[in-house]
């Protein structure tokens, strides 16, 4: 009985053992999809098709709870990845980091809304609809109800949201041709 | 009013006389398309939306911009990186390793090509376009591949449509439909100089240039040409017009292509192109023809603009077509063919799940030839047509579209004596003739793709096979008669197809699945396809409508690239073809209706391995094809069926960049053997040239 259990508590070990890194790579991993350099490039690309869109040398207001650890690590990489300058077409995206408090008195040209503001969120479309500012985000359901014009997925394939009525209170439109390969709704 | 001011009021264009009221209704035209436009580009740009996308884009399946992976049809899209890889210097090369695509080669520079079959010389079920321009030969009913006004440097890519495309093309788009999209004269700057040398005598140069004026406009200049010695003729039947054959075939081709912002959100596009051949062919009729010389011309020029009413797009384009063939008894004969072409669409969303469009189009196609028409002959199209697309869910969309064509045909001339029709069978013609598109694509992951379609397509007779007034004296007061029909029904093709795409991660690759069934109906054979009868003054046969036919099968096929470099294809294609009514009857007596005989290989295999490391690129690309019957003239008018024995080609390419802009490249075609007979015609010759590429 005493070999019996010794073999059973290696075997559990043994289990333990390989199960032990695998949390460990788990946990490391965020939970929900962290914007990644392609999302960025990807969404930089789309705004090329928004009719008076941003150009050139565009600071990015990346709008971010300091309550939410998930907010903060998005902005986080978010800022990583724009931090030398992020140059895309005829745009280059430079980062600025905008607490959800400050949104209405950021001086940017662009939102990216990080993944956890939750209905902070909101706050970004009334300076959206008010000074015309577009938010672009990879957390799509803000793109849903109403926070960003546009939300943006590399993986596993590009999908490219936008949110018509949105668009149309911030006074924004997009290339016919453009509408026509996106999900709108 | 002088007769020097009427004068002065009406202005040519495309050789026709434009008055100042028609001015006034085409400026009326752009005046109401340019009232309301959006100051956003309008315009298609294929490389922008390929780079924010990751996947080719394309237009060509429902008139309607969308992703390869969205699209409600089958449909192969050809890169540049694939035609370069290739290591070809001609398109039918490159598409015969693309599964269910059939070519023929019949020479050094005749090549057929088919979709799902049915091949067969001047090969007429396959609608063949250049940036939505058609480059389809109306006369014959056919592509002379080498005709084509394109440079291979040039192109964006090929988008393949396997399946019927009527409803969005029109006539012709029957068994696929083929539409080369070059770089963008605006948004890509292409300067490429080439020149080529090999076996056979080859020798081959093309120049492309691109012109930019600033951001408001762009031209794009192509000239290129190449000849060779031909594939051994020795064993051929003497030609039908007694002529010797042509054995140093060339082509040249020159195009300007532009594109300009007119206004905010108003984009004007021209295009010319000029182009010359000459070589041997084999006919789908008798004997082959021993010289024959093309020469085309193309003007086209359109207005699109990005309006509250959609996307509106005007049009226009004038092909000419003449063809000259040698006789030995003096009398060589001549056709002319010219189609006018005006195309208006209108496309649009509809909140954000559906998208319309709705086309017009006015077609005139006339062709003239003293000796085998006697005259001119011709028909006038006007079509209507329209497509929905609807975004059931995020992973259902369904697109429905449908046109309808009215033709009326006429002819000017004398009808020879014996012919049984009379010039107001001609002139009192007409045809409507539906055509639809259906498709259902159901994406239930991100990485599986199925696809259910059923579409109607149809082909119009050959202006040959309409008005052919061909009399060849034997004897006194007897003589042959090959003699057009005007009543000739347009052929139609039914095709219900499944289609089942799936990314597969683990080995960066993706697999496609397709099954279809096919029924044609209304199959056309010309005048000199049809075995003789007696009539009036001595024999005579005449176009007919002679049945039907149907054909089921499929093709699977793999394929992938890595990050390592390495990339990798496999497919396999079968179709399995009877036929029906007096197609069947008259099986074996021309190789233009002989499917459910042999007439086309049961099964082709096509394989590809490739790898890029540092400055080198090496490709190899297989095929093996099973056994099929063809024809070959024989002395009594008829033919010969000719055993086509199932055959391995293998063609290898090595690219070695010298300079970010010069790159050394050796082809080798058919390393496996010296010479196949792929048909019965000219034995294909294993080829081996080398291509400099200068790149800027």
């Amino acid at each position: 009985m005493k070999k019996m259990g010794k073999v059973k508590l290696r075997r559990n070990t043994r289990v333990f053992g390989l199960l032990l890194p695998l949390g460990f790579v788990l946990g490391s991993l965020p939970a929900w999809a962290a914007a990644t350099q392609s999302d960025l490039v990807i969404a930089a690309r789309a705004l090329g098709f928004m009719e008076n869109g941003p150009k050139g040398d565009v600071t990015v207001g990346i709008v971010y709870d300091p309550t939410s650890n998930q907010s903060v690590q998005d902005a986080d990489g978010v800022q990583k990845i724009l931090s030398e300058g992020l140059k895309v077409g005829n745009l280059t995206l430079k980062p600025v980091m905008v607490k959800t408090d400050e949104i209405a008195a950021a001086k940017v040209g662009l939102f990216f809304l990080t993944e956890g503001v939750g209905g902070d969120g909101m706050k970004v479309a009334v300076v959206e609809k008010t000074k015309h500012i577009p938010c672009v985000t990879v957390d799509l359901p803000q793109v849903r109800n109403g926070a960003c014009v546009m939300g943006v997925q590399s993986q596993p394939k590009v999908e490219i949201l936008v949110n018509r009525a949105a668009a149309a209170d911030s006074g924004m439109t997009f290339a016919a041709v453009f509408r026509m390969m996106i999900t709108e709704f | 009013m002088t007769p020097m001011s009427s004068r002065a009021r009406h202005i040519r264009l495309f050789g026709r006389t434009v008055t100042k009221s028609t001015w006034f209704h085409i400026a009326s035209a752009i005046a109401l398309i340019t009232s309301g436009t959006d100051a956003h580009a309008q315009s298609m740009d294929y490389g922008a939306f390929e780079q924010l996308f990751g996947e080719p884009v394309t237009t060509s399946a429902t008139g309607s911009p969308q992703r390869q992976s969205d699209v409600p049809a089958n449909m192969e899209i050809i890169t540049q990186d694939d035609i370069r890889r290739s290591g070809a210097d001609n398109i039918p090369d490159i598409l015969q390793f693309v599964a269910g695509i059939d070519v023929r080669r019949y020479g050094a520079s005749q090549a057929d090509v088919s979709v799902r079959g049915y091949d067969q010389p001047y090969s007429p079920s396959l609608l063949v376009l250049i940036n939505g321009r058609q480059v389809y030969n109306d006369t014959f009913g056919y592509t002379a591949w080498e005709t084509l006004p394109v440079q291979l440097d040039e192109i964006r890519q090929i988008e393949v449509v396997k399946g019927p495309n009527s409803a969005l093309f029109g006539f012709n788009a029957l068994g696929g439909v083929i539409n080369i999209i070059t770089y963008d004269p605006l948004a890509d700057s292409t300067d490429v100089a080439t020149v080529r040398g090999g076996t056979q005598g080859l020798a081959g140069a093309s120049a492309v240039g691109t012109l930019h004026f600033g951001d408001r406009g762009g031209v794009r200049l192509s000239a290129g040409g190449s000849r060779s010695h031909e594939f051994p003729t020795a064993g051929l039947p003497p030609s039908n017009a007694g002529v010797p054959y042509y054995v140093t075939p060339y082509h040249y081709a020159f195009s300007a292509d532009g594109r300009f912002k007119a206004a905010p959100g108003v984009e004007i596009t021209t295009e010319a192109t000029a182009s010359k051949m000459r070589d041997f062919e084999a006919l789908p009729v008798v004997a082959p023809s021993g010289d024959i010389s093309y020469r085309t011309n193309s003007l086209k020029f359109g207005i699109n603009a990005d309006t509250r009413y959609g996307l509106l797009e005007v049009l226009a384009y004038r092909n000419n077509l003449q063809i000259t063939q040698p006789n030995i008894s003096g009398i060589d004969t001549h056709e002319n063919n010219t189609v006018y072409v005006v195309q208006a669409n209108d496309l649009f969303k509809i909140g954000s799940d559906h998208t319309i469009r709705l086309g017009v189009e006015y077609r005139d196609n006339a062709e003239f030839s003293g000796v085998l028409l006697q005259g001119t002959v011709g028909y006038n199209i006007y079509a209507a047509s329209g497509m929905w697309n609807w975004n059931v869910s995020p992973k259902v969309s369904l697109t429905n579209a449908v046109r309808l064509d009215y033709m009326t045909l006429n002819y000017t001339g004398t009808l020879v004596p014996g012919s049984r029709y009379t010039l107001a069978d001609y002139n009192n013609t007409t045809l409507t003739v539906p055509s639809f598109n259906s498709g259902l694509v159901y994406k239930p992951t991100a990485d599986d793709t199925i696809r259910l379609s059923v579409a109607r397509g149809i082909r119009a007779p050959s202006l040959i096979d309409l008005g052919l007034q061909d009399i060849s004296p034997i004897a006194p007061g007897f003589s042959v008669l090959y003699i057009g029909n005007p009543h000739l029904e347009p052929t139609s093709l039914m095709n219900y197809e499944v289609d089942y795409d799936r990314a597969i991660r683990p080995l960066r690759s993706t697999l496609r699945l397709a099954a279809y069934y096919q029924k044609t109906g209304d199959v056309i054979i010309d005048a000199v396809g049809i075995p003789l009868m007696p009539a009036v003054g001595g024999l005579a046969a005449y176009s007919q409508n002679v049945g039907g036919s149907e054909a089921y099968g499929g093709e699977i096929g793999l394929k992938g690239t890595d990050p390592s470099g390495l990339r990798w294809n496999a497919s396999y294609a079968l179709i399995s073809i009877k036929d029906h009514g007096t197609l069947g009857a008259l099986t074996g007596y021309s190789s233009a209706y002989s499917y459910s005989q042999g007439g086309t290989p049961t099964s082709v295999v096509r394989f590809g391995i490739g790898y890029s490391a540092g400055r080198f690129e090496m490709d190899l690309q297989g095929k093996w094809q099973s056994h099929f019957t063809d024809f070959s003239a024989n002395a009594f008018g008829g033919a010969n069926p000719v055993r086509i024995n199932n055959y391995t080609t293998v063609n290898a390419r090595v690219g070695y960049s010298l300079t970010e802009q010069v790159t050394l490249a050796v082809t080798g075609e058919q390393l496996g053997r010296t010479q196949i007979f792929e048909t019965a015609g000219a034995p294909v010759q294993r080829r081996v040239f080398v291509t400099m590429t200068l790149r800027r």
